[in-house]
């Protein structure tokens, strides 16, 4: 019972790390923390749905297809959102509301398109139960295992190793010296804006696979999960987003498996109340206050 | 005396930014911190004002110790300062920038505005008549009514000074006020400092201008990586072979 | 007077001054630049507290909202001293988490009636109506019906809330406290320096705020006799955001505009009443590129002062003799 539940956690996490990764990604380049991030990922989710459902496409290429979408999204967020408010000197949290208007024109505009009630992924995509001992793995979670902590590893590799992603990184950590360098950072915070919405994309599907729902209101309950993560792992933290993730996912499935489910929703923002109270910079951060 | 430093150390992780600095402001003297870039200056400076606090030391003001008070608690007390960037409340007046610096010694509260009580009105009138009194003294009074951020580079620096002395401070710090000025604006405001000392204050002031400091300070302090050098009187500083050594450097020898 | 008397439009005033109430709310925690997006569970611990105890306890209006406000006030004092020290982006997200605790705790509660609400609440315009029929106007007065005098009652009295609380703000703006918040929005760690207990001043503010929101709360709760965990959701805290946004922080008239012209919109335009979220999606993002100040800042209020005061004179200057 137990070590099921920590597989159950860990696949949970896994997707919540996904989410909470494009948060911190643009936090790290931009020092904003985009509101519609949520949102970005239930259109991902939706795409991902459609693909299998109508074009019977299969699964593999229907998280490509999300992850393409879902970059599109965000260079047209950047371009609608983020952009004018970079051109002039306005409050930091200018970004901030700026964004919550994208995320509820896009919820609204996902029940427009798709409708309140919540869609399923054909049984064909939801696999057979696997034994392994006494545990019992489906092959969804496998999937999401694979696919999340897949992607994790290559924007590992990428930001450490490339040179983009090393740009990116001087990008974070200093906006006006990485453009002294000749670092084009206009093109690297469209890239990151991009791929941490494709990140999150990606997530959608999965998450959909998950819970074999999708629905128009997942982008603010995921969304709020994905913040709560985003505290937890230290804003800006690739790491600490990482085991963020897992952290919320294990506590989030025990909570459920030894208390009430119903108070499941209030863990991550419990935990967002405890870390911000107690660990302000989260608790993969280096000792620094909010600022 | 009126402020002292005893032994001051800040350390920023492992680096030593001030090594055991001592020394004493007397009641109403112009005292000068100087000493070439990166030398402590300002950290010293963000030590006695509060926004950091010593690793080891004690700062004594008025025989009572301050560290660990709360910046707006030291206004409170009568310190009060100026900053090298400045910073302004742009969108108000220019009287109501001063009017703010009058906070800590009124004390109308939310009841009394409300109601705009006798005793409210009278506070608001005495209030504005200081600031206007205040306005003038440092020569922008014809501006009270514009906006803080119209002003000039020069004026905002005079709004920022008006504004310290609202709060009635007994110590005066300025933090380079003459960065970023030209000469004639200098000179003015060497005068504007000299006229301050005669209205009783005592002033902490650091300066890049040698001139300056050389013509206004009583006497001055000189700081050289985190430690303290030498300390007398202008000509005594300017006489002084450590210091030509390690500030003055190449050019006077 | 027949279109006041219409309840339909009755309704929508009365909407306005509830929004306008909770756009108030707003200006207040934004006055000291603060960003909170837990008003809504502000409204909504005061709408629950003044809708349980009217119902259960059968107590008056009056005192059933102000305890709503004195309720969330308190709560927003506990949760206020540690998190007001946070800025920015982190106040707004614990204020979002605190917002999202409220609702799921609601939800589960079995005094809130969980995801069904509570339903039946005593509306104001029924209790007044009851009264009015004890002092003997049960056949109305004037030629107006017991309802709709009570209507006009209800009417009136949500209008001298928002007039209270317009007053209260405005002479709070011209004090020495005003100066002071205003200070610590244009420049916080300056405001500090310059002597002013910014911890105190942000606390204070954060829970008038509260206690407004939760006043707006109860009394929406007693107008529409139905409330919900729905009601307060993330969506409630952006439109009271959105009062603000669109019609400016500086001065209270701002948000009473904002919440005018966004309670009025989806009645004028049918289209904008079915793209509603559509269209406050793109309000916020419109006016955050090419406004941040809103409708209403200072230097417009200046504006329209001095073309005022100047026809004025020249009004007078026409006048013979």
């Amino acid at each position: 019972m137990f070590w099921q539940q920590v597989v159950n956690g860990l696949t949970l996490g896994s997707t919540y790390a996904l989410i909470a990764l494009g948060y911190t990604l643009i936090f790290g380049v931009l020092g904003i923390v985009n509101m519609a991030h949520g949102e970005v990922f239930m259109f991902g989710a939706f795409v991902g749905l459609l693909l299998v459902t109508t074009f019977q496409l299969n699964i593999f290429v229907a998280i490509l297809g999300a992850m393409i979408v879902g970059c599109l999204l965000g260079v047209i967020l950047e371009q609608a959102a983020l952009r004018p408010l970079r051109r002039r000197s306005v409050s930091h949290l200018a970004p901030l509301i700026s964004t919550i208007g994208v995320s509820i024109f896009l919820e609204s505009l996902a029940l427009r398109i798709f409708g309140p009630q919540a869609q399923a992924f054909p049984a064909s995509v939801a696999g057979q139960l696997l034994s392994i001992g006494p545990l019992k793995i489906s092959s969804v979670q496998i999937l999401i295992l694979a696919v999340s902590f897949g992607l994790m590893l290559i924007l590992r590799f990428w930001l450490q190793k490339t040179r983009i992603g090393k740009s990116l990184r001087a990008t974070a950590e200093n906006i006006e010296t990485a453009n002294l360098l000749g670092v084009n950072t206009n093109k690297i915070i469209v890239m990151t804006v991009a791929l941490a919405s494709g990140l999150g994309a990606v997530a959608g599907v999965l998450v959909g696979l998950a819970f074999n729902a999708v629905e128009p209101t997942m982008g603010v309950t995921m969304g709020f999960k994905g913040l709560a993560v985003l505290i937890m792992g230290g804003l800006g933290n690739v790491t600490g987003a990482m085991f963020g993730g897992i952290i919320l996912g294990i506590a989030e499935v025990f909570s459920v498996a030894y208390g009430s489910s119903s108070y499941r929703d209030a863990v991550a923002f419990g935990i967002i109340i405890i870390i911000l109270l107690w660990r302000p910079q989260g608790l993969f951060g280096a000792q620094k206050g909010g600022h | 005396m009126i402020l002292q430093l005893n032994q001051v150390s800040k350390n920023f992780g492992g680096l030593a930014a001030l090594m055991n600095v001592s020394f004493q402001v007397n009641r109403n003297e112009v005292m000068g911190i100087i000493g070439p870039n990166g030398a402590g200056k300002t950290t010293l400076f963000n030590l006695i004002t509060g926004v950091l606090t010593p690793s080891s030391g004690d700062i004594i003001y008025q025989q009572q110790s301050i560290v660990g008070l709360k910046p707006h608690k030291l206004t409170e007390i009568g310190l009060a300062r100026t900053f090298q960037n400045i910073r302004i409340f742009g969108q108000l007046t220019v009287l109501e920038n001063v009017m703010v610096g009058a906070h800590v010694r009124s004390k109308a509260g939310l009841w009394h505005g409300l109601w705009k009580t006798p005793f409210a009105r009278r506070e608001e009138g005495n209030i504005k008549q200081r600031a206007l009194e205040l306005l003038d003294f440092v020569g922008i009074s014809n501006h009270a009514d514009d906006t803080a951020e119209a002003l000039s580079y020069g004026k905002q620096r005079r709004l920022e000074i008006a504004r310290a002395l609202a709060t009635e401070p007994e110590i005066l710090l300025l933090d380079e006020p003459t960065a970023g000025m030209n000469e004639t604006e200098t000179t003015e405001l060497r005068d504007l400092i000299q006229q301050i000392q005669v209205m009783g204050k005592t002033i902490l002031l650091i300066e890049h201008d040698m001139h300056l400091m050389m013509s206004v300070c009583d006497r001055l302090a000189v700081i050289n990586f985190g430690k303290k050098i030498a300390e007398g009187q202008p000509d005594q500083i300017q006489s002084d072979p450590a210091v030509i050594e390690a500030y003055l450097g190449k050019e006077a020898v | 007077m027949d279109f006041i008397l219409n309840p339909y439009y009755l309704q929508i005033v009365m909407f306005m001054a509830i929004n306008a109430v909770l756009g108030i709310s707003i200006y207040l925690t934004l006055s000291t630049g603060q960003l909170s997006l837990g008003n809504a569970g502000f409204m909504s611990i005061g709408a629950y507290v003044s809708a349980l105890l009217t119902i259960k306890a059968g107590a008056p209006i009056l005192v059933s909202v102000l305890c709503g406000g004195v309720a969330a006030g308190c709560m927003a004092l506990l949760i206020g001293l540690p998190v007001i020290r946070l800025q920015g982006i982190y106040l707004a997200i614990a204020t979002l988490g605190f917002g999202e605790v409220v609702r799921v705790i609601v939800l589960n509660l079995k005094i809130t009636n969980g995801a069904l609400g509570i339903s039946g609440i005593p509306s104001m315009a029924v209790i007044f109506g009851k009264q009015l029929s004890e002092v003997g106007l049960s056949s109305g007065m004037g030629g107006l019906t017991l309802q709709q005098i009570a209507n006009l009652l209800v009417l009136l009295v949500l209008i001298a809330v928002v007039a209270v609380l317009v007053f209260f703000c405005i002479r709070v703006h011209n004090s020495r406290v005003g100066r002071a918040l205003a200070a610590i929005k244009a420049d916080e760690k300056a405001a500090e320096v310059m002597g002013i207990d910014v911890t105190y001043y942000k606390i204070l503010m954060f829970c008038l705020g509260a206690v407004v929101a939760a006043i707006a709360g109860g009394l929406a709760a007693h107008l529409t006799f139905y409330i919900g965990p729905k009601d307060f959701a993330y969506h409630r805290a952006v439109e009271i955001l959105l009062f603000a946004v669109l019609g400016g922080s500086d001065v209270v008239w701002g948000p009473l505009l904002g919440a005018f012209l966004l309670t009025a919109l989806p009645e004028v335009l049918r289209f904008a009443a079915e793209y509603r979220e559509m269209i406050y999606g793109a309000i916020l993002v419109v006016m955050m590129a090419f406004r941040p100040q809103g409708l209403l800042s200072t230097q417009t209020l200046r504006y329209i002062k001095e073309k005022l005061g100047r026809s004025r004179v020249n009004d007078t200057s026409t006048q013979p003799g």
